[in-house]
């Protein structure tokens, strides 16, 4: 039967028809949209109003995350930030040491089984006075039973001397970049590097299983994505093996998961012409609930990391280039074969050297492969310059900037890794609209918290952790930035013809909010309060917060 | 502990690292377990190939392949698990990481023992790529920490464009070892030699044992007839025939299917009861094996 919904507003992203009352849906999809008189359908229909004095606006679209934040609450968090869980509960942020000891005992007392080590994630001590964490720290936590916590970066790790002792490296005699040495010679138990970490997860607890992608880490993603409105979120590097696939199949299709997941497979550990032929099969396992059969590419590290690959003049500290993490020639070879085949890319970029490589391939790649409406799109490209978004634009590429970026890192960006200027020119979301350049706007979650409404905040205001304003030009105002997290991201998708906006034929995916974001004062627009979505015609709704 | 010895073959895309590890992997006697980023361009007879997983493949004759993607150190960690233990890893790098940092990485893991590290760089393009505004850097990194430098398809230049090479490679990292190599031939003894021991190889880098490359045939014999297995085995292992490897499925005058394994020393034979085309594949030493010889002796010995 046709359901009409009835609410205060319902701001539609339809320049044509931008603010109604009232929306019909059959099948999960938008019959109408308009007042009641306009759009009353003549046959039988039930009129839902619960949200008569509620907002609804679409279903926002999360461009770029990760599965796994939801697998990650299954350990102590230790970031320095309040940080919502799954449930809904607030995780106070840990701001020293003494707090960090405290909770992690805490933690400790809970856990029975004598034998398992106790771990945590989003370890910030560069917010903290004291930034000496060494194992002796953790040891006061626990001698008996092994402690590591991951970074926020996920670049460190810290480690207590049990947990150093189980990997073997509580000895002298190490010399490794990795592995930083106390003056007794041994290890401090801060561990660099993504090889040094793989060597000791597993003694501590984090390891390869933990973030496997299991059915219930997803089920939590879920009910992370209802916390912030979310409804399509982009899954940006998945290395979809087959049984992974089924089960994002099988758990995204369950009545009660609140989002649609679009995965994109990560080319790493495969050829660009093995990527192409599994991406194509896995394009027909598509369904209404995961969409698959795009690929995204790594092109370079982190700039945080100073493994993100710069133009001259470089590292603002004068560290060394970057590293890449897909050779050249592969990227040109992916994005050749992607052309032919009609497949999407996705390419990380953080440095601007990386930015102008991925232009190069591609307008490369056009010459020999010309296709129109191609979307390929630069992920992060944080960086990126003035002219590269005019290349941009010529090349029809579309950006997906990291707004929240500078609130989390934004002062060290400009003490530290690339300087004034550049730091006020990071994801540049005016420019890129200047340029007619397709623009989304992202989380990166677990990188930083989910929430699109975030997001948009930070790209309104540009304001760091410690209150300065970062390239106050580089601002989007409120529509802008409303359209980046739900059109734009879905443009960038290949879904803006389904979702993004509330018209006839979309999928009737919404977001349910108590205010009008319209309203709302751009200071204060990450505070709105989001009571739940719709998603294909269903509703769900946040349950009250327990804190 | 016994440790597994652990060479790195490191080098840009295209240097020949692929051909080289296709060599050693047809022609070694040793058990050795080749890493590769991934399987791309490696290429094994599937005959030969025993099992398969997910990301490791068996190969007749104990040779096992894995593609590690991003999970460098778990695949590491699962060769202490193999059965038998391989005699040698080779590591083939990612075309754009650094061995160096990897030979770190393996330093840490004491049930390895690094014996090399290996560079390839191509003659034919590495000027250019020095010059290249994106991966000059990368190329240079490459090198550091380098015990033996192949300089692979010299066959594809010019002396002077040689020299050139050389005077680059020189500059970079002045204690290079430089071997000239074309098509990636470059001996097994060369590969598997442990660097690391030997205060100086400068005097021996240019002798033959470094060019020395194994040759071997591989023929596959279809066989239409019952055959007896004790026959064989004596062909098979009969010095006089060169034969380094064999597999295959065969029947006996009994109707019996048998998998023979032969890895140059011993015998594994088992009943096998899947229906399957009777073939053997044998690998032969060029110049002990005569392969036109053996087929005959083989069509002789039908049960």
């Amino acid at each position: 039967m046709i359901k009409v919904i009835q609410a205060k507003k319902i701001l539609t992203m339809n320049p044509r028809n931008p603010v109604v009352t009232h929306m019909s849906m059959l099948n999960g999809k938008i019959l109408q949209v308009g007042s009641l008189e306009k759009i009353a359908p003549s046959e039988k229909y039930e009129l839902d109003d619960s949200f008569k004095d509620l907002i609804i606006m679409p279903g926002l679209v999360e461009g770029h995350s990760h599965l796994f934040e939801g697998a990650l609450w299954s350990k102590l968090y230790c970031g320095y930030f309040d940080r919502q869980k799954p449930d809904g509960s607030i995780n106070q942020g840990i701001k020293n040491i003494d707090q960090l000891v405290k909770n992690l005992k805490n933690e400790e007392e809970k856990i029975k089984d004598p034998a398992s080590a106790l771990s945590g994630w989003g370890l910030d001590p560069i917010y903290f006075e004291d930034k000496n964490l060494d194992r002796g720290i953790l040891d006061k936590v626990s001698e008996k039973r092994p402690v590591g916590i991951l970074h926020a970066s996920g670049h460190k790790l810290n480690m207590n001397s049990l947990g150093l002792k189980l990997a073997g490296f509580l000895r002298t005699g190490i010399n490794h970049e990795g592995l930083p040495l106390g003056k007794d010679g041994i290890p401090t138990g801060e561990i660099r590097g993504a090889e040094t970490i793989a060597m000791v997860t597993r003694h501590v607890g984090l390891g390869k299983d933990w973030l496997a992608g299991d059915a219930e880490g997803l089920r939590n993603f879920g009910k992370i994505c209802l916390r912030a409105g979310v409804t399509t979120a982009a899954d940006l590097a998945n290395l979809q093996e087959d049984e992974s696939v089924k089960m994002m199949s099988r758990v995204t299709s369950e009545p009660d998961f609140p989002a649609r997941i679009v995965s994109l497979r990560y080319m790493q550990g495969i050829s660009p012409k093995e990527v192409i032929k599994r991406v194509l099969a896995l394009r027909e396992k598509s369904t209404e609930n995961l969409r698959l059969g795009a690929i995204k590419v790594v092109a370079d590290g982190s700039i945080q990391g100073f493994t993100a690959r710069l133009n001259w003049p470089g590292y603002y500290n004068g560290a060394p280039n970057g590293l890449w993490y897909t050779a050249p020639e592969h990227i040109q070879e992916v994005y050749e074969l992607a052309l032919e085949n009609n497949i999407l890319v996705h390419t990380h970029t953080n440095g601007d050297e990386a930015t102008e490589l991925a232009l190069d391939c591609l307008e490369k790649a056009l010459t020999k492969h010309p296709r129109n409406d191609h979307r390929f799109t630069l992920q992060h490209c944080q960086l990126a310059s003035s002219s590269q978004f005019r290349r941009m634009n010529k090349l029809g590429m579309c950006a997906n900037l990291f707004a929240n970026h500078h609130y989390f890192w934004g002062d060290e960006h400009y003490s530290l890794t690339v300087g004034p200027e550049r730091a006020e020119r990071m994801n540049a979301c005016r420019t890129a609209l200047d340029n007619n350049v397709p623009l989304a706007i992202h989380s990166d979650a677990p990188v930083t918290p989910l929430g699109p409404m975030f997001t948009a905040w930070c790209a309104m205001n540009r304001l760091t952790f410690s209150g300065r304003t970062l390239g106050d030009y580089e601002k989007i105002n409120k529509l802008e930035a409303l359209y980046a997290i739900t059109l734009g991201a879905a443009f960038t998708l290949k879904l803006d013809g389904e979702i993004g906006s509330l018209e006839t034929g979309k999928k009737a995916d919404c977001c349910i909010l108590e205010d009008d974001p319209l309203d709302i004062d751009t200071e204060t627009f990450k505070d709105q309060k989001i009571k739940g979505v719709i998603k294909g015609g269903s509703t769900f709704l946040v349950k009250d917060e327990k804190n | 502990m016994k440790q597994i010895p652990l060479t790195i073959l490191g080098g840009y895309l295209g240097t020949g690292k692929t051909t080289l590890l296709n060599n050693i992997l047809k022609n070694s006697e040793k058990k050795i377990a080749v890493l590769v980023n991934d399987f791309g361009e490696i290429n094994i007879d599937e005959s030969l190939i025993d099992w398969q997983e997910e990301n490791i493949l068996s190969i007749a004759g104990g040779c096992v392949c894995c593609s590690y993607g991003n999970e460098l150190v778990e695949t590491l960690e699962k060769m202490k698990a193999l059965d038998p233990l391989p005699n040698h890893i080779l590591l083939e790098s990612s075309g754009v990481a650094i061995p160096y940092k990897i030979a770190q990485t393996v330093s840490l893991m004491e049930f390895l023992s690094l014996h090399g590290n290996i560079i390839l760089t191509d003659a034919s393009r590495l000027l250019n790529q020095l010059k290249d505004k994106y991966i000059s850097d990368t190329i240079q990194n490459q090198f550091e920490g380098n015990d033996l430098l192949v300089l692979n398809k010299i066959d594809l230049v010019d002396n002077e464009e040689i020299d050139n090479c050389i005077k680059e490679l020189t500059t970079i990292n002045l204690k290079a070892n430089i071997l000239q190599t074309s098509n990636a031939e470059v001996s097994g003894q060369t590969i598997f030699k442990n660097y690391k021991n030997r205060t100086s190889i400068k005097e021996a880098i240019n002798s033959d044992e470094f060019h020395k490359v194994d040759k071997f045939i591989t023929t596959t014999i279809k066989c239409t007839f019952s055959i007896d297995i004790k026959k064989i085995t004596e062909l098979l292992a009969n010095p006089a025939n060169g034969i380094e490897r064999a597999k295959g499925f065969l029947r006996d005058k009994n109707g019996t299917d048998f998998l023979i394994q032969f890895d140059g020393k011993n015998f594994d034979i088992d009943k096998f009861d899947e229906k399957r085309e009777s073939a053997i594949v044998v690998i032969g030493r060029d110049g002990f094996f005569h392969e036109k010889e053996f087929i005959k002796k083989f069509n002789n010995i039908s049960a």
